[in-house]
């Protein structure tokens, strides 16, 4: 179980203002932020994942909180837009940066090559990240997020930039791994198809002006 | 903004044109002239031979590569392992006030810096006044020449380095973050190739300016034990007054520089772009571990001892009551207006030569002519392979015969600083000319804004930022360079630098203290005043009627 209590996030700009979240969510599920844009949907991401202090609330999972904890000791794996791996280095270094430290390396080639058959890449591993497309580097993302063993995605509009096949080839992928391997997703998105292929429940931000 | 070819002729301008054609010929000729003149004044086969046999020739070739490797060695080691500290210190309260003092050390004339590295390293320095003198290297002469090379290029390599870490794409260093990886991993997988991109060129560039080092090895050297060719060019020259020498020593160091530069290609891969997300809180997850802040304390710590001591020193420990006399005479005064009008007319010069050159570029961009660009190109950096003293001797055998060389000699120093501050300057203001002019030629087009009316309203306005740091820093590097100087000075012409040296070469000579800190406090104001006085007194800033 995953708890968001009372977060809550204030901006300077364009006025003074703040957002404020609470969220319970199940293993297996997934929740579609949704908002207009700039209203804050990415920052409760950022918030979440360890890289914008929150003003007050809290974070729990499976009853421990983590919201004093540093972005790497969190259960949480991101997904960006953009630049979700080292393009200089290969699919497979990439994926295995996600490893535990405490897996073996026998554990992690093996799982290595489950989780690329399952996301269809393992014919691109040997690759160098920046020679392979746009929706294959998000699936080396997701194999990355998938092989750290974490159990909290968040996922900030990954899929924008791709058509709308792929786009939904992608969602299904993130439906049916979060089902697999039951993991409680979090995924920005702006459009309402996207939510039903999801199959998500969806949760509107709103930004309440301070005076 | 890219033009069709129908378009750009609209905006292609024949007096712009000329400009900068003339001001490519005037460079590529100058520069062709000088080789030509030194080929002719002194390569004879009987001579080149004589010369590589003699003991000296040798021995000064092997102390330029010995001081210039070394040097390279401490200041890239040094400079990277700063890049890397301050970008995952980022908050750490002295960042500011080091990186304020790495700055200063970069634009402080060679002669100040000279003076202070003593005051801390030197036989009567702050090290050896409080017992710690065993600190000090046997072999002063080398290892203060080496000091003195990493003084100022550590802090040139780790700014190079700390713009290419700081364009690290905040998503990766999230990701990096969220991994947790440890300070090696993060070195390795993601510092290290961003500092790849930038190392070679940078690299390339100190190893010339540390080949083709003059004023500092002149004065820190400590004799003909530590000699380069450099200085052996000086000696033969203004010494021996043996032409045929100095001429064969400059063509083998501009051989020496061209085989440098050629060796260090700038990288033709482009670090990634500048991230546009907001500021936020990517902290390392290994800041905290005892060996990585027992090495960042280290690094810190020798910045400090290295950069930042001596700057203190040289303020606070200076015998400046001793010589205040000095500021009374008239010897000084007309030193310091010297320095003050080459620094000023150089720094205008080379101003317009860059800004000819640029518009003759823009002028190649609309009339189609991708050739020209490389001509220019190669203009502007023969005067980053031609040392100050290659380029002095030059002028000095190819004007001789027609004027009074030391009668004229602040025109030839003017000129000459010019030039070797000419592809700093070109670099600094191009791209964004180059955009600016692309950006506004439709619309001055169709205002009919041209010459210096479009020069006045438009171009300067918008590239007050850029113009206003390449003259700070000509003008900074032209009031204290000991260069050409040494070749056309006299007691009849001096610069502060120049006045500066003879007193460091005096024994207990108490004037130094003051003039060195009457130099450093000129040549920061005369930058800070160059990016400051735009905006202080509205140049750059008119209104069109």
């Amino acid at each position: 179980m995953f708890e968001i209590q009372d977060l809550s996030l204030q901006f300077e700009s364009p006025s003074l203002s703040s957002i404020s979240v609470s969220l319970t969510m199940k293993k297996g599920k997934i929740c579609a932020i949704t908002g207009p844009s700039g209203v804050g949907k990415s920052s409760l991401l950022l918030a979440i994942a360890g890289f914008l202090a929150p003003q007050a609330g809290d974070l729990i999972f499976e009853g421990r909180s983590f919201s004093k904890d540093a972005p790497w000791e969190r259960p949480v794996s991101c997904l960006f837009q953009t630049d979700n791996l080292f393009t200089h280095l290969s699919v497979r270094r990439n994926i295995l940066m996600g490893a535990p430290k405490t897996m073996s390396k026998e554990a992690k080639e093996k799982a290595l090559i489950e989780i690329s058959h399952s996301l269809d890449i393992a014919d691109i591993i040997d690759k160098k990240a920046s020679a392979i497309s746009g929706g294959q580097q998000q699936r080396v993302g997701l194999a990355r997020a998938l092989l750290s063993e974490k159990a909290i995605l968040l996922l900030d509009e990954p899929f924008s930039a791709l058509d709308k096949e792929n786009r939904h080839k992608a969602l299904s992928l993130v439906r049916n791994i979060t089902k697999k391997h039951q993991l409680i997703t979090l995924i920005v998105t702006h459009d309402d198809e996207d939510i039903s292929w999801l199959d998500a429940r969806s949760m509107a931000v709103v930004r309440q002006s301070i005076s | 903004m890219t033009y069709t070819a129908s378009t750009s002729k609209h905006f292609a301008s024949s007096v712009r044109f000329g400009w900068g054609l003339v001001g490519v010929i005037f460079l590529l000729s100058l520069a062709v002239i000088a080789m030509a003149t030194l080929l002719q004044a002194g390569f004879t086969q009987s001579a080149l031979l004589s010369l590589f046999k003699s003991a000296y020739f040798k021995h000064s070739l092997f102390v330029t590569f010995q001081q210039a490797i070394l040097s390279v060695i401490g200041a890239t080691l040094m400079g990277v392992a700063g890049a890397v500290v301050f970008n995952r210190r980022a908050y750490f309260p002295l960042r500011r006030f080091i990186l304020a003092g790495c700055f200063i050390s970069m634009i402080m004339p060679t002669t100040v810096a000279a003076l202070a590295l003593l005051k801390l390293w030197g036989k009567s320095g702050l090290l050896a006044s409080i017992g710690l003198g065993g600190f000090i290297p046997d072999r002063l002469g080398l290892w203060s020449v080496i000091l003195a090379h990493i003084f100022f290029n550590a802090p040139l390599i780790m700014r190079v380095c700390l713009s290419a870490l700081e364009r690290l794409p905040l998503s990766q260093r999230r990701q990096a973050s969220l991994m947790g990886f440890t300070a090696l991993a993060y070195f390795r997988i993601l510092e290290w190739p961003a500092i790849r991109l930038v190392l070679p060129s940078i690299m390339g560039l100190v190893l010339l300016l540390c080949v083709t080092s003059f004023s500092l090895i002149l004065m820190l050297g400590g004799g003909p034990s530590v000699t380069t060719l450099e200085v052996s060019i000086y000696t033969a020259l203004r010494f021996d007054f043996d032409l045929g020498k100095a001429a064969i020593l400059c063509l083998i160091q501009l051989g020496i520089c061209s085989l440098i530069l050629l060796s260090f290609k700038p990288s033709t891969q482009t670090s990634p772009a500048a991230s546009t997300d907001r500021p936020l809180i990517v902290s390392q997850p290994h800041t905290s571990d005892l060996f990585v802040r027992l090495f960042d304390g280290l690094v810190i710590g020798l910045f400090v001892i290295l950069n930042i001591v001596p700057l203190i020193l040289l303020v606070l420990d200076g015998h400046y009551a001793a010589g205040l006399p000095i500021l009374s005479t008239e010897r000084f005064w007309q030193a310091f207006t010297n320095s003050l009008a080459l620094a000023c007319l150089s720094a205008l010069t080379s101003l317009f030569l860059s800004f000819a050159l640029i518009c003759f570029a823009h002028e190649a961009y609309l009339r189609n002519l991708p050739f020209i660009p490389k001509i220019i190109e190669v203009s502007h950096s023969v005067f980053l392979l031609v040392p100050a003293i290659v380029l002095g001797t030059a002028l000095f055998i190819l004007l001789r015969a027609h004027v009074d060389v030391f009668a004229q000699g602040f025109w030839i120093i003017m000129m000459g600083n010019a030039l070797l501050s000419l592809p700093f300057s070109y670099r600094i203001i191009a791209p964004s000319l180059l955009r600016h002019l692309r950006q506004t030629d439709r619309l001055c087009a169709s205002l009919n804004i041209k010459g210096l009316s479009r020069f006045g309203y438009i171009t300067a306005p918008a590239m007050q930022i850029e113009f206003s740091f390449a003259f700070g820093l000509a003008a900074a590097l032209s009031f204290g360079d000991l260069g050409i100087i040494t070749l056309f000075g006299s007691q009849n012409f001096e610069t502060l630098p120049y006045m500066l040296f003879q007193y460091l070469n005096r024994y207990g000579a108490v004037e130094a203290d003051i003039l060195a800190l009457i130099l450093l406090i000129s040549a920061l104001s005369l930058y800070s005043l160059a990016q400051f006085a735009p905006q202080l007194f509205g140049i750059f800033t008119k209104r069109r009627p």
